[in-house]
């Protein structure tokens, strides 16, 4: 190849790359670069001035106790909803990956369908569902003797609703991460232990689990960022209440960003920014365990 | 001929891609605001539900008389905030837009959101004294708009459905006034088999944290939003607000308040009220209007009491500030004269009547409710702000330069109506405590903000919140 036409060549890939360059830069980047320089300004966003203030709002943030309120539930949201979507969806895909299932595509198909929905919509259909007045739920409850339950409006039970419900409707997205991973396992492995006389319990323990190993460390990291990321359901079926209870941290920030007489976008973007470190962590792991889960496949190999 | 690649068209493809890309992020100097005269229109958006097919058809009306297309576009109140920052930031700004910003005039005047209008000399003298304002509506002499609704009016006047108080063997045309009465109604039409009551606790708050700012000072409390007019110290921890909370908690406790209302935002609320399966709901004068809106077959089910009182007799008054403008024309506005004409139209007999039939927002002139063709419920509900809803004092009137410290103010959460949702929830064990830290928080907010104005040459103080003269029960200041 000579030089012109290497030149040339790259000069392709550069005019190829630019609109991802441009669209990436402006969509992604800046807003990144301009959260920063927004937590270190006083600035409402109706005003042309933009005060800079230091450290000021990161120190305000850091010292109200509603941030760690916020960032407390939405670890707690984690916790209860990864556990959840891992290991139930493993127990599915597992069962949906069996080639002597009838009607194994309507069945993948209706656990998916939750997630194509439009989450706001589903945020406020569940609030007519779960109506402690009207709503089915409790007419059923009613019936059964128990009363009424105000699911969304109670502190204890507002938070475990929602993370049931970001359950139901991100259930298809973790499945298909465990069927792509269930389909990787050789099935000649299953048939030759079969005939080694191992029973079902012996297949799981023994084939299914070593080689899942590394998918696990992967959908577990991914399924941990997604959590971060619940705004719309959140925010449509509790808006953060009762009382901070179900408040994240995405919400946290929206407050003050939006829904304040006099937004405070220096305060919301020093929140985002910690919350942008906090993901960052979390991408870290992330990083680290698609490192880990490769090494772990080549182990195997 | 010589036919096009792949390569080469692949190549257009970019090209074209990136164009677009650009061209959508425009620069300002190419994305002003092409409303007003440059194109004909005249853009006009605003928050008002109630008002929506009013303001549409009056669009239309009003295009041939100000020779140019008037465009009217409603947004929702809670997303209009949102809308206006992104078209102040791109130049897209209406040409006349309602009052949602939520900045002092000062703010709103030195960050380039509004432009002086002029008043025709007919329409002025329609106006009361009162509706002029520096500070509030005009700053150094200049006028940036006028208020159109009348500030005697009130967010928690009791509303009932007549069905529903009648079955319940109650008299929907006497609601009781104070809390004792009150509460054995609402026990009536539990007995009955009818929800009793729902109230909007839920969202961020907002409603219940203003109603209970009411129902404080028509139990007694010599302020407004914690601040008290003589001694201008926040006390929200008064007694009056203590009271009003626990009657709250104990409509709670004793299951009057329907399920579910501890997460409801005002429409949710409302159209529980409108769709006939709650027999009370506390609203704001308006609740006629919004119901109306939202179901129309309530209306003629609808009947109205006043804010209620925690003992018989006791007076029912209220205190509210000098209302802001309701419009303001855009500081971009390439035709402000004609911006300014259509705002001035909305003092004309055919929009204020039209404005009265929407039972929102009482007009200025709150003589024109009592005869018209609204319902008896509205009228009444109208008729107890004129008598009860004084104009109380405010730091701004008295010193304009406040409105820098205004600007300067940040939230302070939890505020009262998160606590009432705290406390009705069994989050908050302790009321008094917990509202004496929201008087302590509010006053170490006004500290910082007064701080930061003095220091930026603002002659302001804390002396400029007291008014050691005023006096309950008479506006305080009014224009004679």
């Amino acid at each position: 190849m000579t030089g012109r036409s290497v030149r040339l060549r790259t000069t392709w890939i550069w005019i190829f790359l630019v609109p991802t360059v441009v669209l990436y830069g402006v969509y992604t980047i800046y807003p990144i670069i301009a959260s920063y320089w927004y937590s270190l300004v006083e600035w409402n966003g109706f005003d042309a001035d933009q005060k800079f203030v230091g450290l000021s709002n990161y120190r305000e943030v850091f010292a109200d106790p509603l941030f760690w309120n916020s960032f407390k539930v939405t670890l707690f949201f984690m916790l209860l909803v990864v556990p959840a979507r891992v290991l139930l969806t493993l127990l599915l895909a597992m069962v949906l990956n069996s080639p002597k299932l009838p009607l194994i595509g309507l069945l993948r198909s209706a656990f998916f369908i939750p997630v194509v929905t439009t989450t706001a919509i589903i945020g406020v259909v569940m609030r007519f569902i779960l109506d402690p007045a009207s709503g089915p739920v409790s007419t059923a409850l009613t019936k059964l003797g128990f009363g009424g339950v105000d699911f969304l409006g109670d502190q204890h039970l507002a938070l475990p609703t929602a993370a049931v419900l970001y359950v139901w409707k991100f259930f298809g997205v973790t499945m298909i991460y465990w069927l792509a991973a269930l389909q990787t396992i050789p099935y000649e492995l299953y048939e030759a232990a079969r005939i080694d006389g191992a029973g079902t319990g012996q297949l799981f323990r023994h084939i299914t689990l070593p080689m899942l190993k590394p998918f696990l460390i992967i959908i577990t990291v991914l399924t941990v960022e997604e959590t971060f990321h619940n705004f719309d359901l959140m925010y449509t079926l509790t808006g953060g209440g009762p009382y901070f209870h179900t408040e994240i941290i995405e919400i946290y920030i929206y407050r003050w960003a939006f829904a304040a007489s006099i937004p405070q976008l220096g305060h919301a973007s020093a929140a985002a920014v910690i919350f942008g470190l906090l993901v960052a962590v979390v991408g870290a792991l992330q990083l680290w365990g698609v490192y880990a889960g490769r090494r772990l496949r080549g182990d195997q190999r | 001929m010589t036919g096009m690649t792949r390569r080469s068209l692949l190549g257009a493809s970019v090209f074209a891609a990136v164009g677009a890309a650009t061209g959508c992020s425009g620069s300002s100097s190419q994305s002003g605001s092409t409303s007003g005269g440059a194109t004909g229109t005249l853009d006009w958006w605003d928050h008002f539900s109630s008002f929506k097919h009013l303001n549409d058809d009056w669009a239309k009306t009003q295009s041939p008389s100000l020779k140019t297309n008037v465009a009217h576009t409603y947004y929702d109140a809670s997303k209009a905030t949102q809308a206006f920052q992104l078209a102040h930031q791109a130049n897209k700004m209406p040409d006349v837009y309602s009052n949602v910003i939520g900045l002092p005039l000062p703010a709103l005047v030195s960050g380039k959101w509004v432009h002086e209008v002029t008043i025709p000399a007919d329409i002025k003298s329609k106006l009361p004294k009162d509706a002029f304002t520096e500070g509030i509506t005009q700053l150094d002499g200049k006028l940036y708009g006028f208020p159109m609704f009348s500030f005697r009016q009130s967010s928690t006047l009791v509303w009932v459905n007549k069905d529903h108080w009648s079955k319940a063997g109650l008299d929907p045309n006497n609601v009781p006034t104070d809390y004792a009465a009150f509460k054995d109604a609402l026990g009536k039409l539990k007995s009955a088999g009818i929800q009793p009551l729902t109230l909007a606790i839920g969202a961020d708050g907002g409603r219940i944290r203003d109603q209970v700012d009411d129902m404080a000072q028509a139990a007694g409390f010599p302020g407004y939003q914690g601040l008290q007019f003589t001694t201008g110290e926040y006390a929200y921890h008064h007694d009056a607000y203590v009271g009003v909370i626990e009657f709250l908690k104990q409509l709670n406790e004793d299951k009057l308040i329907m399920p579910g209302s501890n997460n409801f935002g005002v429409v949710d609320a409302r159209t529980r009220y409108a769709s006939g399966a709650v027999g009370t709901f506390i609203d704001g004068i308006w609740c006629a209007g919004g119901s109306k809106a939202l179901a129309p077959t309530i209306v003629d089910k609808l009947a109205s009491g006043q804010i209620l009182v925690p003992t018989s007799g006791m007076n029912p008054w209220c205190y509210r500030g000098r209302p802001a403008a309701t419009y303001f024309v855009s500081a971009d506005s390439k035709n402000p004269d004609v911006a300014g004409k259509l705002i001035a139209s909305f003092m004309s007999d055919d929009y204020q009547k039209g404005m009265v039939e929407a039972m929102d927002q009482p007009p200025l002139n709150l003589d024109l409710v009592a005869s018209s063709n609204v319902v008896d419920a509205y009228k009444k509900g109208v008729e107890y702000c004129k008598k009860n809803v004084f104009l109380m004092p405010q730091a701004i009137v008295k010193n304009p330069a406040i409105a820098r410290v205004d600007a300067l103010r940040k939230p302070v959460t939890p505020h009262v109506g998160n606590i009432v949702q705290g406390y009705l929830g069994g989050s908050i064990k302790d009321l008094k405590a917990e509202l004496k830290k929201l008087s302590d928080a509010t006053s170490a907010d006004r500290a910082q903000a007064l701080t930061k104005a003095k220091a930026a040459g603002a002659k302001v103080s804390e002396a400029d919140y007291a008014f050691s003269d005023w006096k309950p029960g008479q506006d305080y200041g009014a224009a004679k």
